[in-house]
């Protein structure tokens, strides 16, 4: 018995002494980050001001003429946590969001799609910074600007950070293919030249997808050395108005107000600490926000309407909700996947889908069997309305095909008909001559709201005589853009995918290129993640292609040729459009300063402006 | 019983290169990108590049050879110089397991998450323990009596609940409704023995996750304990202590109950290694963000060396627990002889 309580003894203490020797964690949390954690109970307890607290904990060193950083505490949740701060690694959206708040690009989208200047002066046109054959992009930066440890940002460092992501061996996760050189032609002014004419030309360091890095922090760390260097990926030196203080990867992230931010002389930013967490999930995040109130922002609530519906009604806080070019679309397949091999584009067309590929009246029956508003209503609510094309951007979208995404069961039936597709043997399924049954498989990936659209897609086509066996696969597997899952949307070894592609900015020249023969994946180029997943082949398309993306976004001729590319797209056929679905978050009735969500650049691109309501 | 303890070590060497090679050939064959989480848009070629510079397109004996020696030597040595500050050969410039996705050394960010993971996941084992032992003993000494039954009722229920249910539960009662305690868990919370603030803090915010997992892990020990117990109650070396005139109390607690114990107490010894995987569903409902809720993200993420690191760590606590749990067997029965 004596050994027995000995053991236990021994076990309680080396459980405690574990757990107590790791709680003091190694010099990292500052004064201002213990406090956010003891402040949460704030949030219940109606009497504790925050913005009474803070000014007595700050570190004493901010000038006495600045109202920055007196706000107190701000919390945002993301159930997908950061892994880490550098925006030029970035493993995703997560990433970059954290990285914003931190380091700041030339320029930025403003909610409406257009540009505003965040590091740079004002947005360069033609004859003034951009050269008459778009070959290159002149940007006049800010004078005056410093890092947060108190160096000049010059164009230096932005030469610098193009030289970091141009290094191979980096794995740079911004986009900078299309440049040659940059250079800087003074402190103060810096020059992008490009390989060939863009009619875009501000898709470089523009948009936290590629913010700018210090020449003097990152110096050692480019290529090879990219992932030696934790303590500046974790903790980069920005020209924005936080200062990140910690970083636990897929956890935490505690930021503290840069006292060199250009903005503090108008007393920005407001919150003096800001705290991202991240972890559990989309509702878990939501009912935080909007149930509890016990956090300030939760970002990308995919939360099915009835489950955030009420908790909006709570009245702890608001969902925001901004439309940009997300449109979840079903796929089908221009190729066979039950060919050999399967899948695979052929030039003389031999790989060609023998039901799907240049039949636009299937295509239309298909879609005019769909109840979109019931999509809607199911999974989307306020946060998705109906679509009939792939851009559905302001005045830049198609109006031309929406007569074939109305829900008309009766007509899909009688183009059906006239097709010769009918039901011979009578077990209610039509077969086409040629083809057999109208039996497709159909797949997506695991998600809740997709899975319930799925049913009543399918349900849908049961009414005019289609099957669509449904499957899912998961996301990690159906996103995988390497050659090793059969699942992948690239390999598209089914009949039909569904899924939400997205613009990377308010530029549809890049974004509707992927649609193009030359962007077709194949097992003979080794499956790159390229975009013409679905294998569109339309020769006409990739002629006005080439004609739209000379035409600079100035011209009035622009939105016409931006116009008849959705149409083109849509006469193969190969696509249908459903729900043009917005980005949706959630923010506490204390908070203001938003203004508009913002889908088009980071959440929190103008987060030195929130404040709190007194 | 030395002898013993030397060879079952000596064998969990290759026991253990034997795991990491499966565990490394499973992750290899299976898919998984560590770029599916970037934008779509973003072209094929600068993903390519991304992969490459991780060193995801190595050949296979390449990768596992190297992480072998980061495994078994380099990280060990890095233990040994960040505990005791030394500095043995290259410390500055020593290579480490790099996890893919935060680009941050595996260790440590699986050191980062122990703290979390040991209090409340700890805390949650030692009051299970505590609160099925007696409950099992008693249920077991007055069968079939009120208690026993209730006992036995609330068991099953707290078994067969799935933790999921009954943590959504505590949130919606205890966060939405009462407000008393806050839904997620804060972990850069550091807790001051002198600050009562903070005490009551951590206290707040532990409770919920803490009482859910205790009662699940209460259910089952407290059933098994319950069973041992009555196996030994029928034994005649309990009527004998009886009729020798010993008090009641003193044949349960020192008699019968050190006899029970003793599968009892290997069995918490085998479940000791489940702290460390973490409770993931409780876990991922609190926001708790420790060791099982890593290996979910590491792989959703296809964060190859993190998922091969984790496991490999766990397979090490099991194998160290079975070993322990075999000799504490050994110690306390003593009929039990090794050699």
């Amino acid at each position: 018995m004596r050994r027995l309580k000995l053991l236990a003894l021994l076990a309680v203490f080396a459980l405690v002494a574990a757990a107590c020797g790791t709680d003091s964690e190694p010099a990292d949390t500052t004064a201002a980050a213990e406090e956010p954690a003891a402040e949460e109970p704030a949030a219940e307890e109606p009497a504790e001001e925050p913005a009474a607290e803070e000014p007595a904990e700050e570190p004493a060193e901010e000038p006495a003429a600045s109202m920055a950083g007196q706000g107190g505490e701000l919390l945002l949740l993301q159930w997908q946590a950061p892994s880490q701060a550098n925006g030029l690694l970035s493993n995703g959206t997560k990433d970059i969001l954290a990285s914003s708040l931190v380091n700041e690009p030339l320029a930025e989208y403003a909610p409406d799609g257009t540009l505003v200047p965040a590091l740079a002066v004002e947005i360069p046109t033609v004859g003034n910074g951009v050269a008459d054959d778009f070959t290159s992009i002149t940007w006049k930066l800010k004078e005056g600007v410093l890092w947060s440890d108190g160096t000049p940002f010059t164009a230096d460092d932005v030469v610098f950070s193009w030289e970091y992501c141009a290094d191979e061996l980096t794995g740079c996760s911004a986009d900078m293919s299309t440049v040659d050189t940059v250079v800087a032609d003074d402190d103060l002014t810096v020059t992008i030249n490009y390989l060939d004419a863009q009619a875009f030309p501000y898709a470089v360091f523009v948009s936290y997808t590629s913010p700018i890095i210090q020449r003097l922090q990152f110096q050692d760390c480019v290529g090879e050395q990219a992932s030696a260097c934790t303590e500046q990926n974790f903790a980069p030196v920005g020209t924005g108005p936080y200062v990140v203080t910690e970083l636990r990867p897929e956890d935490t992230v505690t930021y503290e107000w840069n006292q060199n931010y250009r903005g503090n002389a108008e007393g920005l930013p407001f919150f003096g600490t800001v705290t991202i967490k991240g972890g559990g999930d989309a509702e878990a995040s939501a009912r935080s926000v909007l149930e509890i109130g016990e956090a300030d922002y939760a970002w990308n609530l995919q939360v099915a309407p009835e489950i955030l519906g009420p908790m909006a009604d709570a009245g702890f806080g608001r969902v925001l909700t901004s439309f940009t070019a997300n449109v979840e679309h079903i796929n089908l397949n221009q190729t066979d996947p039950n060919g050999d091999p399967p899948s695979e584009y052929v030039e003389d067309g031999s790989g060609n889908h023998p039901l799907f590929f240049d039949n636009l009246p299937l295509s239309h029956a298909l879609s005019l069997a769909i109840d979109r508003d019931a999509l809607v209503q199911v999974g989307y609510g306020p946060t998705g309305t109906p679509t009939c094309t792939l851009w559905p951007v302001g005045d830049q979208q198609s109006h031309n095909n929406d007569q074939w995404c109305e829900y008309d069961p009766d007509q899909a039936n009688q183009i059906l008909d006239d097709l010769g597709y009918l039901d011979t043997d009578d077990d209610g399924v039509r077969e086409a001559p040629g083809f057999g049954p109208l039996v497709f498989d159909y797949v997506t990936s695991t998600n809740a709201v997709r899975q319930s659209n799925q049913e009543i897609i399918k349900a849908n086509w049961a009414e005019i005589g289609v099957v669509a066996e449904m499957g899912n696969e998961d996301a990690s597997l159906f996103f995988d853009g390497t050659s090793a899952s059969d699942a992948s949307i690239w390999k598209f070894f089914s009949h039909m995918e569904m899924f939400t592609n997205g613009a990377a900015g308010p530029d549809p020249i890049g974004y509707l290129g992927g649609n193009r023969i030359v962007e077709i994946p194949t097992a003979a180029l080794g499956w790159p993640a390229s975009n013409n997943i679905v294998r569109m082949q339309s020769p006409e398309f990739d002629a006005a292609w080439d004609v739209a993306a000379a035409i600079s976004i100035d011209d009035p001729s622009f939105v016409d040729a931006i116009i008849e590319l959705q149409d083109l797209t849509h006469a193969t056929g190969a696509v249908i459009p459903l729900i043009h679905r917005g980005n949706v978050s959630g923010v506490s009735n204390e908070i203001s300063g938003l203004g508009d969500p913002n889908g088009w650049d980071s959440e929190y691109w103008n987060i030195e402006m929130w404040t709190r309501n007194a | 019983m030395g002898t013993y303890i030397v060879r079952r070590s000596l064998f969990a060497i290759p026991t253990l290169v034997v795991i990491s090679l499966i565990i490394f050939v499973i992750l290899d064959l299976a898919p998984g990108d560590p770029t599916s989480q970037l934008p779509l848009t973003l072209p094929a070629e600068v993903k390519e590049r991304i992969r490459e510079s991780l060193g995801f397109n190595d050949p296979f004996l390449i990768k596992w050879l190297k992480w072998m020696r980061l495994m078994f030597i380099n990280e060990p040595l890095n233990a040994i110089d960040s505990v005791f500050g030394t500095c043995i050969g290259d410390c500055e410039n020593r290579a480490r397991i790099i996890s893919w996705s935060s680009r941050a050394p595996a260790i440590d960010v699986i050191y980062q998450r122990l703290p979390q993971t040991l209090w409340v996941l700890g805390l949650s084992f030692i009051l299970g323990v505590i609160i099925a032992i007696p409950v099992g003993i008693i249920s077991a000494y007055k069968q079939y009596s009120w208690f026993d039954n209730i006992g036995t009722f609330v068991t099953m229920i707290g078994y067969s609940v799935p933790t999921f249910f009954t943590g959504l539960l505590v949130i919606v009662i205890f966060s939405v409704w009462l407000g008393w305690f806050p839904s997620f868990y804060t972990t850069t919370h550091t807790v001051s023995l002198t600050d009562w603030d903070s005490i009551v803090f951590q206290v707040k915010q532990m409770v919920m996750p803490v009482v859910v997992l205790s009662l699940f892990n209460a259910a089952a020990l407290s059933r098994f304990t319950r069973s041992s117990m009555l196996d030994n109650l029928n034994e005649d070396y309990v009527r004998t202590a009886r009729s020798k005139g010993l008090g009641e109390t003193k044949v349960v607690i020192t008699h019968v109950m050190r006899n029970s114990l003793i599968p009892v107490v290997t069995l918490i010894a085998l479940q000791i290694p489940g702290i460390f995987a973490g409770a993931i569903i409780t876990e991922q409902i609190f926001r708790i963000n420790g060791l099982g809720a890593l290996l979910i993200t590491a792989l959703g993420q296809g964060d190859v060396p993190m998922v091969q690191t984790l496991t490999f760590i766990f397979a090490v606590l099991i194998v160290i627990f079975n070993l322990i749990a075999d000799v504490t067997y050994g110690f306390l029965d003593p009929r039990i002889r090794y050699d």
